[in-house]
């Protein structure tokens, strides 16, 4: 019991001397009413004798002051702040701490661990109200010269909640050169991932030249394993994989793209294999060892290393197979991919990679309809050439219309001319190796030249021999002779196969590996990976991959996942076949091995401070019963007040226990009852009157064209006041400009200010086309006295106001003439709201060309009549859309449909 | 210096507002009184000429005017305006009780007193009347003038000097005893007394409520702390209502009329009692 006692600290010990004034309470403990009213009275003689009612000053009953002093004792103990301390004697050091922390993907599996122990060292070295202890805190993953900050606790341990491990190795070499800037001695903490890097010793050296005492040295307790290659087999994967431990049996799981399990491998001693369906293999998006949580264990497929499945037309029976187109193109698929056959409707429904097809006289109708929609939607069509192709006129499934006649290589004179001619880096086909002797001996020509056709490969004399066109998602690919030899020997060489190999992969998902062919432009990432090895964020300023510096291990830059662009596509694992796992060896070095810290410090206060607390309430629930049983019938408010003081006594408990309905209970005054999905058009109150009533019916207007044309469902148009009312829920204000506005106070401008900073955007009509120019100009500048406007400009022609919902040419109000403004493009903070402009400035009086809603009629004379209010409408429309779906329209992904309508606009007479 | 000046200023504006609203309720309480029958100008046995009449057959030759009759062939009784020889003597209490009132928005009862009393002894003075102050000689005529005498009255005993109405205005705490040799000392002088009380609502109802530490209004300064007024309400009002009843049963032992006014409620349905008092005194002595 004493040895207890002995552990319980105090971080304020002179609150205790309050302790002293607990004897009060024996004697203050009593009901004392308030001190009485006095009063004068004429009529004071028929009071003479009543005055002898005996005063209710009741002295406490003993266990309400034992009651009150446990409260009191509690109350003060806690602002002493008392914490629970296993160790004997507390480190209270001023000495430094540095904790460096490799956090890279090899300590991810222990991540929970590494955190909860960097906080204990903290915790332990600088005790609950202590921030003398100054902390250093360096990870392997910063940068070489960011300085070493020293920390307090309290940063300190911010600090650790916010770290993540990378999906990279560390960089000892940069942890050293900033470790010899520093020559102040601390108590070293160093959490290992048990690695051996680059310049570790080196690194390990300097840890021990500041160190005091011996470092501490905390090692990782999992066993680290990573998954280094994965190749496709002829029947599934087989995979290879490290790890310290020797004869070493590990799971491998093979992921579809949803984190769907399609198989598991078993490995053992490094290597396993795993036997797979050939349609699972083509789902096969990536590989993870079992038990392992870091971007190591974590293998990215890509579908280009995958088998394709490739469609070929059912093999009739060829009299002659050795001069049958058909059996050429079998036999390359089989020994490229997996081949499915039949009839062109049958080998579209199976969704193959590429469908290809030999020497045939054209298509059907319905068959070309088919195949075309087939390309559109992603599909390869690769065609070889011959007689029977040539002769068919109006071909569609070809690259550009072929001339009638053949070009006839083989003559006497020509031996040089049908050479193949190497391919240039940026053809698909550069590096395929096509040998010296392959030459076809007739190929189809095109009528005439194609701007929008490719040329992937040509004979010596520059006629096309592998052309290709994009149509839709998809492609058709031509080769402009026989697969059999009929037309060209190329067919008996294995150069058929590789040309053949090297068109289906550019039919596979984002293009050819980058190591097969180097990439001809930047490769941008379309999947990260974080330290645990989960699928991670893409920043907006995540580099691209540059062809000329194709990274082989990820780095601080860019971190391992998939790139591709430009029709190259390049995985950069986080452990790949060249990483070699090399045990760091601590042994050797003169450490202190510290397997682990206990969270050895209670802090006893909010203990202490829920017992005082409670005491106070059954205190006062005390002292409300009994008041209530003494009440006379006279004390009407006397019930009220002592719930009252119950209430405030329990508050602590109920704020800590509820935050949930204490926020809840926080609405703002002016919204009363919205639901998440209610859309409240807002507009700024203004002293003007009839300015206000033009805002509302004007929104009124507009919210009927929102709730007609768009998704939107708007519930009501308020009126607000920026000083007083929260505008938090409102993601767009609008305010009309009064003719003679006067300039708004403080408050209210900090409160706009506020607003817009947190993301609101003010929608500001200053009517001023309708007004005379320098009146217009004083009035505006007058309303936005006191607000932070960033600079500002026109929509240029880009911006997504333009699109947000409709296509727009301009934004016309009332006026034709009107005006526009939004935050130019180059502000500094354009991307803190997500690149929405906090505020649009307009001149166009729009309230007055809504009001009366889409169907009514305008309430007032509109330049340009019905027409030009429709656009009106749309103009708000846009700007309501573009506030509450910001840059959305901005995505990539509209711009086929934008164009499509953009031309289609264009294109149709005005 | 220039500061004090402007205090004074503002008390005197403020002061002048008061007054103004109290001649405004005075001057309507003299209106609303003067425009009854009661008091109307009429002939009688005065000094001052009325009108002349043609002599009734049967009348004494003496009335007749010789004068003018001897202008005409008719003979004319010249006749006098009566003078009222009726007597009205107030009496205002202005013992320190009187000047009190439960709340700021309320008058003081002597600010009542004052403003009823003042306002029946214009109305008397409108119908010819000549009303006098007890204590004070002559009978002024403006507010302004009767104001300044009304302030200083009530110090004196309210004892009649002179035959005739003697208003009494006071809140009536006193003694019943007290009262009693009040009216027989007045009616020993002929005096016929007429008993206004005025009342605040604290002192009717006892509307207080929680622990008061009451003090008395008299030289004594005597002190009692009431823990729950409530609880004592009931006590109180008991003996209140009684000490009133009993004051009640001795004015009409002794028929003197007793009129209760509480202050912050309308003055006119009082004086208008009050007024038809005097009507009906008047014509009961001229039909006695």
């Amino acid at each position: 019991m004493n040895g207890l006692f002995s552990q319980i600290h105090f971080a304020h010990l002179g609150a205790l001397a309050a302790l002293a004034a607990i004897p009060l309470i024996w004697l203050v403990s009593k009901m004392i009413p308030p001190a009485p009213r006095t009063m004068a009275l004429p009529t004071f003689k028929f009071l003479a004798d009543l005055g002898s009612v005996s005063r209710n000053i009741q002295a406490a009953p003993i266990c309400l002051k034992i009651l009150r002093s446990l409260a009191l004792f509690c109350l003060i103990a806690a602002i002493a702040t008392p914490y629970y301390s296993a160790e004997n004697g507390v480190k209270t050091t001023a000495e430094a701490v540095t904790i460096v922390i490799d956090d890279s993907w090899a300590n991810a599996n222990d991540w929970a661990q590494i955190r909860a122990n960097s906080k204990a060292i903290i915790e332990n070295h600088a005790p609950i109200n202590n921030a003398t202890t100054q902390f250093r805190l360096m990870t392997s993953s910063q940068n070489a010269q960011m300085p070493i900050s020293v920390l307090s606790n309290r940063d300190a341990l911010n600090f650790i909640e916010q770290l993540q491990p990378k999906p990279y190795l560390p960089d000892h070499r940069a942890l050293t050169n900033r470790l010899k800037k520093l020559d102040q001695k601390s108590h070293i903490y160093y959490f290992t991932d048990g690695l051996s890097h680059d310049a570790s010793d080196e690194f390990i050296g300097e840890l021990k030249r500041i160190t005091i005492g011996k470092p501490n040295l905390l090692k990782p307790n999992s066993p680290l394993v990573t998954l280094n290659n994965i190749e496709a087999t002829e029947n599934g994967f087989a995979f290879e994989y490290k790890s310290f431990a020797k004869n070493a049996r590990e799971k491998v799981h093979f992921l579809s793209k949803d984190g769907e399990i399609l198989g598991i491998g078993q490995g053992e001693n490094g290597h396993g294999s795993l036997a797979l369906p050939a349609n699972l293999v083509r789902k096969t998006a990536a590989a993870s060892i079992a038990g392992q949580y870091n971007a190591g264990a974590h293998f990215m497929i890509a579908a280009s290393v995958l088998p394709p499945l490739i469609g070929i037309e059912g093999l009739g029976q060829a009299d002659e197979p050795l001069v049958s187109d058909n059996h050429y193109i079998a036999t390359a698929a089989n020994m490229i991919g997996n081949v499915v056959q039949g009839d062109v409707d049958n080998l579209i429904a199976a969704k193959p990679n590429a469908i290809i097809f030999g020497d045939r006289n054209g298509f059907s109708p319905s068959e070309e309809r088919a195949l075309l929609a087939y390309m559109r939607h992603g599909g390869t069509i690769i065609r070889f050439m011959g007689a029977h192709a040539v002769g068919k006129q109006q071909d569609l499934i070809v690259c550009a219309p072929l001339s009638a006649t053949p070009r006839i290589m083989a003559s006497n004179f020509s031996w040089n001319g049908a050479k193949i001619a190497p391919t240039p880096p940026l053809s698909p086909l550069f590096g395929v190796e096509i040998n010296e002797e392959a030459r076809p001996r007739i190929v189809s020509v095109f009528q005439n030249t194609q701007s929008n056709v490719e040329i992937w490969a040509r004979l010596m004399d520059q006629t096309p021999l592998v052309s290709r066109r994009a149509i839709g998602l998809g492609q058709i690919v031509m080769i402009h002779t026989s697969a059999s030899p009929v037309w060209s020997d190329i067919s008996l060489y294995d150069s058929q196969i590789h040309i053949l190999r090297r068109i289906l992969q550019t039919s596979m998902a984002n293009g050819i590996s980058a190591n097969t062919r180097p990439p001809s432009g930047e490769m941008r990432p379309i999947l990260l990976l974080n330290g645990f090895g989960e699928i991670g964020q893409i920043s907006a300023d995540q580099k691209p991959i540059l062809p000329n510096q194709l990274v082989s291990a990820p780095n601080a830059d860019y971190p391992p996942g998939i790139y591709a662009g430009n029709g190259s596509v390049h995985v950069l694992q986080a452990a790949n076949n060249d990483l070699a796992l090399r045990r760091l060896d601590y042994k050797a070095q003169d450490f202190d091995l510290v397997s682990g810290f206990a969270q050895s410090q209670v802090d006893l206060r909010q203990t202490l401070f829920f017992i005082g607390f409670l005491a106070l309430a059954v205190d006062c629930l005390i002292a409300a019963l009994g008041l209530a049983f003494f009440r006379k019938s006279s004390n009407k408010f006397a019930g009220m007040t002592t719930i009252l003081l119950c209430l405030f006594a329990f508050s602590p408990l109920l704020v800590a226990s509820t935050p949930a309905i204490a926020q809840s209970t926080a609405a703002p005054k002016a919204s009363g009852k919205l639901s998440d999905d209610d859309l409240v058009l807002a507009y700024i109150i203004t002293p003007d009157a009839a300015t206000n009533l033009a805002a509302k019916t004007g929104l009124e207007g507009l919210s009927a064209a929102l709730n007609a044309s768009t998704n939107i469902r708007t519930t009501r148009i308020i009126g607000i006041n920026p000083a007083s009312d929260e505008m938090a829920l409102y993601p767009i204000i609008y305010w009309l400009l009064p003719a003679n506005n006067r300039p708004m106070d403080a408050a209210s401008a900090a409160a706009l200010n506020r607003y817009m900073r947190s993301g609101g955007v003010l929608f500001i009509d200053t009517k001023g086309s309708g007004r005379e120019r320098r009146i217009a100009l004083q009035n505006t500048q007058s309303a936005t006295r006191g607000l932070v406007l960033p600079p500002l400009e026109p929509p240029p022609e880009n911006h997504v106001l333009h699109r947000s919902f409709y296509l727009l040419a301009g934004f016309p109000g009332r006026f034709a003439n009107s005006n526009l403004w939004v935050e130019a493009q180059n502000s500094t903070n354009i991307s803190a709201n997500d690149g929405v402009s906090p505020i649009i400035i307009g001149d166009g009086d729009w309230a007055s060309a809504w009001a009366g809603g889409p169907h009514g009629r305008a309430q007032t004379a509109i330049e340009g009549g019905e027409m030009r209010r429709e656009v009106a409408f749309r103009v708000g429309i846009n700007i309501y859309l573009y506030a509450l779906t910001g840059q959305y329209k901005a995505d990539q992904i509209h711009v086929r449909a934008i164009l499509e309508r953009q031309g289609a606009r264009k294109a149709r007479p005005k | 210096m220039q500061f004090r000046e402007k205090t004074s200023a503002k008390i005197a504006a403020s002061l002048e507002e008061e007054s103004l609203k109290i001649f405004a309720k005075i001057n309507e309480i003299a209106n609303y009184l003067s425009f009854g029958n009661f008091g109307k100008r009429k002939k009688g046995d005065g000094d001052d000429f009325w009108q002349f009449r043609q002599l009734n057959i049967g009348e004494s030759a003496n009335k007749i005017d010789w004068r003018r009759s001897a202008k005409t062939n008719q003979i004319f009784v010249k006749e006098k305006e009566a003078q009222n020889p009726k007597r009205f003597q107030f009496w205002i209490d202005a013992r320190p009780p009187m000047h009190w009132s439960s709340s700021p928005v309320l008058e003081h009862k002597f600010n009542c007193a004052q403003v009823l009393a003042i306002g029946i002894y214009l109305a008397l003075r409108k119908i010819g009347q000549s009303p006098s102050f007890i204590g004070h000689l002559g009978s002024p005529s403006s507010i302004d003038e009767i104001l300044g005498c009304a302030n200083n009255l009530g110090k004196m005993p309210p004892t009649a000097n002179k035959a005739g109405e003697v208003i009494l205005v006071s809140d009536g705490i006193e003694e019943i005893d007290i009262w009693r040799a009040r009216i027989a000392n007045i009616k020993s002088r002929g005096g016929q007394p007429l008993i206004i009380i005025i009342q605040d609502p604290i002192e009717i109802g006892f509307d207080i409520s929680g622990r008061v530490l009451f003090s008395s209004m008299a030289q004594s300064q005597e002190k009692v702390q009431i823990e729950d007024c409530q609880s004592i309400r009931k006590s109180y009002l008991e003996r209140y209502n009684n000490h009133f009843q009993a004051l009640q049963t001795m004015a009409s032992e002794m028929e003197v009329p007793i009129f209760f006014h509480i202050s912050g409620a309308d003055y006119l349905p009082i004086a208008k009692q009050i007024w038809q008092v005097f009507e009906a005194k008047t014509q009961r002595r001229r039909l006695g």
